[in-house]
């Protein structure tokens, strides 16, 4: 069973291998470009970069195209390969009160500073199956994209204004100016913190920090139905939307020789999301206010920054009764690459503890093999 | 000049030694040392994501490229077999990142990676296991959660434990764990042994060889230094017992005193046993001296 | 202050580790750390100690020197040589002792928590020499029995340049199991012997 089996078992590995490209290469389309995935799979990719915990649209994009299109795949591709990159230094907290905006949406009030930005939004697509999708050309593209533009140009969507200033107050700071929301914490004196999960093992219960470093990481079907259960009735968090904000964001590091400076080394699309629930009270004395919920993740990913808002605030519940609520319970169980190699892993062989099994059977049912 | 000028340029991927990043076999290292000091107990890491998916032997993997070094000589068995195709995979990525020379014959092995088993032969002083583990928490059992389950252990809190297997036998007549049976290290704390099953377990207790255990997914390591007490739960009036393969025997070599798989062959559908122990089979189809022998140490 | 360019990250690491390893897993045998030739070790510090500590520290961990012999510049020489900043006794992860001379500090190391017994400092005492077994050696020594976890039946370990409080105050940093602090001694030939918390150990 030694060498023939050893043989056996690299060939087995390498004809899959070989299959899997096969499968992906033979069919008569043109191989996908990076390109086209980042331009027309945003979603997809943006998806990729927030589970793989990496940003990088390019790299995002390869892995989705490595993995054909699965994303929890592509996220274990990216996780991986962040895993191999050297860490060389922590930017400083990002701004999303100075966000670029490209939509920016509140549920709380009908008008709010700065006005509501519709943006780009699939929320009022109709759902259905548009066939001309099917019949596209690069002529066609060509049509629609002059199209937009020159509408820009008339001033056809000037009703919404040039968008000056870049950035608005937060309805959350509108309604904290009124005290109707906990005071924002004050910046940490240590500059260390937050404690980077990835670096560091972590206990729990997991402090705040850690607990939306985590829900940044999850998987968006895994927070989206933990969420899900919470806003339907075990343990209710009903959430009011105070701000839906995406668009993107600068991201500043210390000038590496210029101490006092700080330097932009890019910038980053973010989908930040506030939510405003339950009335609470932090201690007798104190007026009740409202009880945050926050999330945010990389990319355009509204869904997965609205669960993470709703079980942030869920998992701040001071007698947790509901899945949603219970900390170890969300978090150990969101994480797409944990879940799913774990699942997998039970097609790996068990036949040693099948047959630990099948002995122990036998034996309880009194028979002799 | 720009920021992007000043970022290193990254050509080909060069892997270190082992994979693992240096600041990654550290933090692996950091925790051995605590495990070792600490018998049976889980000591938590941070454990980075691997090209190979988690559940599928991260754990082990890390302690392994945390352990090996250009001298060491290596076997990797699943299920008690090399040929196992993730044995072949992760053998792979070690021998691609490392050369370090491998073996099937465990007595060759200075580091013995594993999944489910011990090797036959029991191992001797310069050699250390290094087992794959999914779930290193043995009160699961009875306690799905992770902040109760790390009380439990700090105070030494295990009457559930001894509830659970006392009903067990209640309703099944005996105890029915039948794999990663629970057990007491040290006279202190309780460890899951990893889905060794129960044949195996007395190849940790008293040692010659110190066995390290990694779980991945979990981010958790522990130990069991040689010539340590490793005690399955029992009843003083029910011992604990290990598998039973009275009357059968392994058809390739014969052996009646090793671990059998049950097979059932491709074409006939006719069942036999097989030595789980792929490199001990081996060794006795080939005659070589001493592999019998040193089964029995 | 130079900065030693001896040590292989990649490789000496590694052999130190398992050395290491080997030691606290067998306490009482002595295991060799790799020879480095280190060129500038300021007097009173026992350079295989600067192999362990460059194995086991980095950015993650706190460090601190104890020593009769602290000065500033061996304080400076290994700021230069880890990328570990020197730290309080308290809160630090890696300690190193002058074995010769018992020093109060030893008593407010962190010794871990009932939780977290892994969260315990671990110490490294610098002594004279190690030899295995229960020798006569012309220096004042001391002759340790050990037994426990990792030693078949017993040990011994005769250390000179050790003080014998350090085994008493030992004693009393770890009778809360499993709580405790592990200790490896380190002589300047590069020996190391390792003595986990669950060691028993009697000195004579």
């Amino acid at each position: 069973m030694g060498y023939v089996a050893v043989q056996g078992g690299i060939a087995a590995i390498e004809n899959s291998q070989a299959l899997n490209r096969y499968l992906r290469m033979r069919g008569s389309s043109v191989p996908l470009s990076i390109a086209q995935i980042m331009e027309q799979m945003g979603p997809l990719v943006d998806r990729v970069m927030s589970e793989g915990g990496l940003y990088s649209p390019f790299h995002a994009a390869l892995a989705v195209k490595q993995a054909s299109g699965d994303s929890i795949e592509a996220s274990f591709l990216l996780r991986a390969y962040r895993s191999t990159l050297r860490r060389m230094v922590d930017s400083l907290p990002v701004r999303s009160d100075r966000m670029r905006i490209l939509r920016r949406i509140s549920s709380a009030f009908k008008t709010i500073p700065g006005g509501q930005v519709l943006g780009s939004a699939s929320d009022y697509e109709q759902r259905i199956l548009d066939f001309s999708l099917a019949h596209e050309t690069e002529k066609t593209q060509r049509e629609v994209v002059q199209e937009f533009e020159r509408s820009l140009a008339y001033g056809v969507l000037s009703d919404a204004g040039p968008l000056e200033p870049e950035s608005f107050l937060k309805v959350v700071d509108l309604l904290r100016e009124q005290g109707l929301v906990p005071p924002a914490l004050a910046p940490t004196a240590d500059p260390a913190a937050p404690t980077d999960i990835t670096q560091h093992s972590t206990e729990l219960p997991l402090d705040r920090s850690g607990r939306l470093q985590m829900l940044a990481r999850a998987e968006t079907g895994g927070v989206l139905a933990l969420a899900y259960s919470s806003m339907r009735g075990y343990g209710s968090v009903h959430p009011t939307i105070a701000e839906l904000r995406v668009g993107h964001v600068r991201v500043q590091i210390p000038h590496p020789f210029r101490p006092g400076e700080n330097v932009t080394i890019g910038w980053i699309l973010l989908t930040e999301v506030e939510v405003v629930a339950s009335v609470q009270r932090s201690d007798a004395e104190e007026k009740p206010v409202f009880s945050l919920g926050y999330g945010a993740c990389f990319g355009h990913n509204e869904v997965k920054a609205i669960s993470m808002a709703v079980l942030d605030r869920a998992m701040k519940s001071s007698s947790p009764h509901a899945p949603a609520e219970d900390q170890e319970f969300v978090l150990l169980h969101t994480d797409g690459i944990e879940s799913s190699g774990f699942c997998s892993h039970f097609k790996l062989p068990h036949y040693v503890t099948f047959q630990a099994d099948l002995d122990r059977l036998r034996d309880l049912r009194g028979n002799a093999e | 000049m720009t920021f992007r000028d000043l970022l290193p340029a990254r050509t080909d991927f060069q892997y270190n030694f082992a994979f693992l990043d240096e600041g990654a076999k550290r933090e692996v290292r950091r925790a051995l040392l605590k495990a070792v000091a600490i018998p049976g107990h889980q000591v938590p890491f941070a454990s980075p994501e691997l090209p190979v998916a988690r559940g599928w032997g991260t754990g082990g993997l890390q302690v392994t490229m945390s352990l090996v070094g250009p001298d060491d000589v290596l076997k990797i068995i699943d299920q008690g077999c090399d040929g196992s195709v993730n044995a072949v995979n992760l053998r792979k990525l070690l021998v691609a990142t490392t050369g370090v020379r491998t073996t099937f014959d465990s007595r060759e092995a200075t580091l013995l990676q594993s999944r489910h088993r011990m090797p036959e032969i029991p191992m001797a002083e310069g050699q250390i296991a290094v087992l794959q583990v999914p779930l290193p928490e043995p009160l699961r059992l009875v306690e799905p959660s992770e902040v109760e389950t790390r009380r439990m252990h700090a105070e030494g809190d295990y009457a559930r434990m001894w509830v659970s297997l006392y009903e067990d036998v209640v309703q099944n007549g005996s105890v029915s764990i039948s794999w990663g049976y629970p057990c007491r290290v040290n006279d202190s704390y309780i460890m899951s042994p990893s889905p060794l099953p129960r044949w195996d377990l007395h190849k940790l207790h008293n040692a010659r060889q110190l066995t390290l255990l990694g779980a991945g997914r979990e981010k958790r390591v522990y130990a069991v230094p040689p010539y340590t007490s490793v005690r399955p739960l029992e009843f003083e009036d029910l011992p604990f017992t290990v598998e039973n393969f009275a009357g059968m025997s392994c058809a390739r070599c014969g052996s009646t005193d090793t671990f059998l798989d049950e097979i059932y062959d491709e074409t006939t559908g006719r069942s036999s046993r097989v030595c789980s122990d792929s490199g001990y089979c081996d060794l006795v189809r080939e005659g070589a001296t001493g592999a019998r022998k040193a089964l029995h140490g | 202050m130079v900065r030693e360019v001896g040590f292989d990250d990649v490789f000496d690491s590694q052999a130190t580790f398992r050395a290491l390893l080997d030691a606290l897993s067998r306490p009482g045998k002595i295991c060799r750390l790799p020879d480095r030739l280190y060129k500038s070790t300021p007097l009173g510090f026992c350079p295989p100690a600067l192999s362990i500590l460059k194995t086991l520290c980095d950015h993650r961990v706190s460090f601190s020197l104890v020593s009769g012999n602290r000065t500033s510049e061996l304080s400076r020489y290994l700021e230069v040589n880890l990328a570990t900043p020197l730290g309080g006794v308290e809160k630090a992860d890696y300690v190193v002792f002058d074995g010769t001379a018992f020093d109060e500090d030893f008593m407010r190391l962190k010794r871990g928590s009932a939780e977290f017994p892994e969260n315990s400092a671990t110490a490294l005492l610098c002594v004279g020499r190690l030899t295995e077994g229960a020798l006569e050696t012309d220096t004042p020594s001391c002759r340790l029995r050990c037994a426990g976890p990792g030693v078949q039946d017993t040990t011994f370990l005769t250390v000179t340049g050790l003080d014998p409080r350090y085994g008493e105050a030992r004693a009393r940093t770890n009778n809360v199991s499993p709580l405790g602090i592990d200790l490896f001694l380190v002589d300047p030939g590069g020996r190391v012997a390792g003595i986990p918390r669950t060691t028993s150990v009697e000195a004579s």
